[in-house]
């Protein structure tokens, strides 16, 4: 019996396997360390950070919509300082890699950001949110323009010689263009997507259900649109893509592979199952095996049309 | 720690309050009252969420726990559906319980509705703690409400226990009529500020006990309920927002997790 490749390389950085953890549903690893064991992830995209500590928005922050939940956290976090000190000590004792998530009201904070955590040992890359539809300023409405997705990833790639993973969100007409503009900048790969945006309604007291009145949907609800999106991007740009959006099982993980991903991440899922994401590293390695694959590479991209 | 464990009963207790017992296959030490699981109600994504249920009861020192709840919607209404013998997927025990001082001599109980629900745990810890042999010494008076007599749970129970039992119904069908808070108003005195006092229920019901038990100089432990994604502090959704002056473990933030720093918090914590 063979025994399937799984690592990946993407952007320069070698995952032991394709699955990570999503940014937002993991916390700092920490958070999960009782229920799962880290050194078998690929690896971990922390909790969005900003440069300074971030209080994210009032309560309610969560609704349970049809197989998905909306969310408006707004990105509260700990900020660069309290990472590097607090949560960096823990994450470094363990043999997966750290993608650090980030993001900034204006172009110079994404900037001064990288330029900060370059210098972060343990630190494998950066994933740069320019799609958390929670924020008024900053965040979204990066990832939405394609000049503006130019000028952030372009400044941020001359800011730090790390890996850069942009991170784009569903929330555009034409993904394909925000992708493109990402790849000029000189990104190194492109995860997505981010969450949908999206609103839930309290008919007795027609009261929005989330103090933010709108939020970003996820898990399983919104895998159809991801995997459509993914697939597009994948096509279109000649850099690695990492496909997230609702992965629940390694089949979903399988599919967005298929399609063009090089690697996934693993959100909602956690919430439900911490452990899902291991099961889904054993899946997609049993897949390789019942399919005779000398390595999980041999899927990215393979859709037969 | 991620437990299967093993439905041992599941019944009805009062329209819509059904009291859960499950069995676990090893020995869970150390659960203190106050503290939750989060339990999966299906194998399928709709629901999609786990739901947080505070403990109950302690069955025999960890082998198992109690949860009572009540049928609000798809999620608990798929439990009420769960039959003996069934298999059940929880995390937990999660968050902080109670803090109970050794030798508590007298403790006052406010809860609403299923806001009773973590209270059984901890009378039983305050008895086992509490001053004299098997707390006898130690005096609890429990204040319950509902809006009707179904929503009165456990009051036997609380008996058995040797609980001063008070009972307040909106509508007047059992006890006082009025809210629960007024019953508490009319019968708390000056003489009541050596109690300690403990309070889980709606928002409303927990906002005029924290202000009772600020004017009697009362210490008061709150337990909250939130929606929550996570139960382990990763998704920040069950945020509350807290005095700034209290100190803080997440400094940076007027916000603390319901499941992680709570779901127990000092009550002048809490902003209103």
């Amino acid at each position: 019996m063979n025994n399937p490749d799984l690592s990946v390389n993407i952007g320069g950085i070698e995952f032991k396997n394709p699955v990570l953890t999503a940014s937002g549903t993991f916390g700092y690893g920490e958070e999960y360390s009782d229920y799962v064991d880290l050194n078998r992830l690929g690896g971990i995209v922390v909790k969005g950070l900003s440069l300074e500590p971030y209080e994210g928005n009032p309560p309610p922050r969560i609704v349970e919509t049809p197989a998905g939940m909306l969310n408006s956290i707004g990105l509260q976090n700990i900020g660069l300082n309290a990472f590097i000190t607090e949560k960096m000590p823990f994450l470094r004792r363990y043999d997966t890699r750290v993608i650090v998530n980030f993001f900034g009201m204006t172009i110079k904070q994404y900037s001064e950001f990288a330029t900060k955590i370059s210098d972060v040992d343990g630190v494998a890359g950066l994933e740069m949110n320019i799609s958390c539809p929670n924020l008024d300023k900053g965040g979204m409405i990066f990832g939405v323009d394609p000049r503006l997705t130019y000028k952030v990833a372009s400044a941020v790639r001359k800011a730090t010689t790390l890996p850069l993973i942009v991170k784009l969100s569903p929330n555009v007409t034409d993904i394909t263009v925000i992708a493109r503009a990402a790849a000029d900048a000189g990104a190194d790969a492109v995860s997505l997507i981010n969450t949908l945006l999206g609103m839930a309604i309290d008919i007795d007291s027609r009261r929005p259900k989330l103090a933010n009145i709108t939020g970003g949907l996820s898990g399983p609800a919104i895998r159809p649109v991801a995997l459509r999106i993914v697939w597009e991007a994948a096509k279109t740009v000649d850099l690695p893509v990492i496909g997230i959006g609702g992965i629940m099982t390694a089949n979903d993980a399988i599919e967005f592979m298929i399609a063009g991903a090089h690697a996934v991440q693993v959100g909602t899922a956690s919430f439900v199952d911490p452990d899902a994401s291991i099961k889904i590293v054993d899946g997609i390695e049993k897949y390789c095996r019942d399919k005779d694959l000398t390595g999980v590479e041999e899927l990215v991209g393979s859709l037969r049309t | 720690m991620q437990i299967s464990g093993k439905i041992l009963y599941n019944k009805e207790l009062s329209p819509d309050y059904f009291r859960m017992r499950i069995g676990f296959q090893d020995v869970v030490k150390d659960i203190i009252p106050g503290q939750f699981i989060m339990i999966r109600v299906g194998d399928t994504h709709d629901p999609l969420l786990r739901r947080p249920m505070g403990i109950h009861k302690v069955v025999e020192d960890g082998k198992g726990i109690e949860i009572l709840y009540q049928v609000v919607g798809k999620g608990t209404f798929l439990m009420s559906e769960m039959r003996r013998g069934d298999r059940i997927d929880l995390l937990g025990p999660l968050g902080n319980g109670f803090k109970i001082d050794h030798d508590m001599e007298r403790a006052i109980i406010v809860a609403g509705g299923i806001g009773i629900a973590p209270m059984m745990a901890l009378i039983e810890e305050i008895k086992r703690q509490g001053a004299g042999e098997k707390g006898q010494k130690t005096k609890i008076k429990v204040f319950i409400g509902g809006k009707t007599r179904r929503d009165i749970l456990c009051v036997d129970d609380l008996k058995g226990l040797g609980a001063d039992v008070y009972i307040a119904t909106e509508d007047g069908s059992l006890g006082y009529k009025g809210v629960v808070t007024d019953l508490l108003k009319e019968s708390i005195t000056e003489k009541d500020s050596g109690f300690t006092m403990f309070s889980c229920g709606p928002n409303a019901m927990l906002k005029s006990t924290t202000d009772i038990a600020l004017r009697y100089n009362i210490p008061c432990q709150i337990s909250l309920d939130k929606r929550m994604a996570c139960g382990v502090g990763a998704c920040l959704s069950c945020v509350v927002k807290v005095e700034s002056l209290s100190p803080t473990p997440i400094s940076y933030s007027p916000y603390k997790c319901v499941c992680t720093d709570g779901p127990v918090f000092n009550a002048v914590e809490i902003v209103w």
